[in-house]
């Protein structure tokens, strides 16, 4: 643990000196501020103070960032040939593993806290709707974001040792479940007997890690779009204490299953 | 008593490539051996088999664990943005070498000195010359002490004052009980450098020899030898 710990902070301090935190909390804030003036025109939604369209930048944007960034940073590694060798200094692959994740995350998270914590003072001054909770709700839901695609991302650099590589499976990976798995599924229950289109809809959300990633989030006043009638059965049993634990084993199987397979993946290759 | 290392039947393949064709040999403690051998002759594989990166698909290895071991790769690109000094220091906390920051900085900051890097050791390790880099991965090697030096052509790349120094060091090491283990496809290093020189071809060793035999004779002599059991191999 304590050496995932160090690997965790080199890698913190890597994102953080390259500039990229900053530059990632500055485009977070640029963005949500762009959408600040629609915000205080049509008021509040239904995700809170901030508007739906701030929430859905955030789900968005928090995964591209990290998918694309623990991609390359793992690729870039094993391209490198400096994962061999850090492997070589200490036994444990699994827990230099973690420790880079972890590293990743935290980099990802301090980048959309930043971020969202300039747009909540600038909105402050403007008079807009918008609490402390409302903040913290929508900064949940970023980090819970991170570390899933940041996972996804580590699955992505461990399986492709070029950068390029790594970094277009990621991104396709990112377009496939926020965009097209959505669409797919949507032609496709409608098919299906009524009776199973509640477990079916539960199974179908549950796949997906940006569906997971808005049922998880329901909690935290997170994404719980309206998906029709059945959803919100869903909806509310995400809002109770065996929802809330359900969704949380569910984001953290969407962290573990990737981690697992990168984690398999060094191992074979070695 | 002794330690000994031990590998029998070690065996790689990688795709339909067989580095690694059920290789043998024992190790004792201090000795010095050189592996020579041709381009993909295997010598890599086997240096990174003991390094622990890469895993046999068969074989046993025994007695490696009762070694402190450190391993210099043969060139590898150093993460942008980092500089030699904070890169040194984590490699010295990941291996256990130093327990807090300050410790490792400071552990980092003689090792950068020892190998002639100290003036650079705020300049960012990718922009490193190529024989700089080796000297900053001979650095990491030498951090904590290591009883097993596991070196995959370590002179490459490094100019003619860092060779000699180079040479120096490994004299050094070795008269301090230090166990080495070293590819390069200079023979006269080889030969001047170990106790047995291994000469690989086609992942088998060819040859298992003191490196006595290799030294003295006429100017060249080891070179047609060297070529000569690679032909005739090859015939």
């Amino acid at each position: 643990m304590k050496r995932s710990i160090i690997a965790a902070g080199y890698e913190f301090s890597q994102l953080l000196h390259r500039g990229w935190v900053l530059a990632s909390a500055a485009a977070t804030s640029l963005l949500c501020l762009t959408l600040e003036p629609s915000r205080a025109a049509i008021g509040s939604m239904a995700t809170g103070g901030f508007g739906s369209s701030i929430s859905n930048l955030v789900l968005l944007l928090s995964a591209l960032a990290s998918s694309l960034v623990a991609a390359l940073s793992f690729a870039a590694d094993e391209e490198g040939g400096m994962a061999a060798l850090i492997r070589s200094l200490a036994p444990g692959k699994g827990g230099l593993l973690l420790g880079k994740y972890l590293g990743i995350l935290a980099a990802i998270s301090a980048a959309a806290v930043a971020g969202l914590a300039f747009d909540a003072a600038a909105a402050r001054i403007a008079a807009i709707a918008g609490s402390a909770s409302d903040f913290a709700r929508l900064a949940l839901t970023a980090i819970a974001s991170a570390a899933v695609y940041s996972a996804w991302g580590a699955l992505f650099g461990s399986l492709c040792r070029s950068q390029l590589s790594a970094a277009g499976g990621a991104l396709a990976f990112w377009f496939f479940t926020m965009f097209l798995y959505e669409a797919i599924g949507w032609a496709l229950l409608p098919a299906l007997p009524y009776r199973a289109a509640k477990s079916a809809l539960a199974l179908f959300l549950a796949l997906d890690p940006a569906e997971a990633l808005r049922l998880g989030s329901t909690f935290l006043g997170g994404q719980g779009a309206a998906l029709g009638p059945d959803f919100y059965y869903w909806q509310r049993f995400f809002l109770s204490l065996p929802g809330v634990l359900a969704a949380l084993a569910l984001l953290s199987a969407h962290i573990a299953l990737p981690l697992g397979l990168a984690a398999g993946r060094i191992g074979r290759r070695a | 008593m002794s330690r000994r290392i031990r590998a029998s039947g070690l065996s790689k393949r990688y795709g339909t490539l067989l580095a690694l064709d059920g290789v043998g040999f024992e190790v004792a403690e201090g000795q010095s051996i050189a592996l020579i051998g041709p381009n993909g002759a295997g010598k890599s594989s086997l240096l990174r088999i003991f390094g622990g990166i890469t895993r046999p698909d068969s074989g046993l290895l025994e007695g490696l664990a009762d070694f402190r071991s450190s391993y210099v790769p043969d060139g590898i690109e150093f993460p942008r943005g980092s500089s030699a000094l904070s890169w040194l220091a984590f490699a010295a906390r990941i291996k256990g070498a130093a327990t807090g920051r300050r410790e490792a900085l400071s552990l980092a900051s003689r090792a950068l000195e020892s190998l002639g890097l100290g003036a650079h050791a705020h300049r960012e390790a990718a922009l490193f010359s190529r024989g700089m880099k080796q000297r900053l991965l001979f650095a990491q090697a030498l951090i904590g002490g290591p009883e097993l030096l596991l070196m995959d052509e370590p002179a490459s790349g490094l100019d003619p004052v860092w060779t000699i120094e180079w040479k120096q060091r490994l004299g050094a090491l070795k008269a301090g009980g230090a166990t080495i283990i070293f590819s390069t496809h200079r023979i006269d290093d080889a030969s001047a450098l170990s106790d047995r020189l291994l000469l690989l071809d086609g992942g088998k060793i060819l040859l298992d020899e003191d490196s006595a035999a290799w030294r003295g004779g006429e100017e060249g002599d080891a070179e047609r030898r060297f070529l000569s059991l690679l032909g005739r191999r090859a015939a």
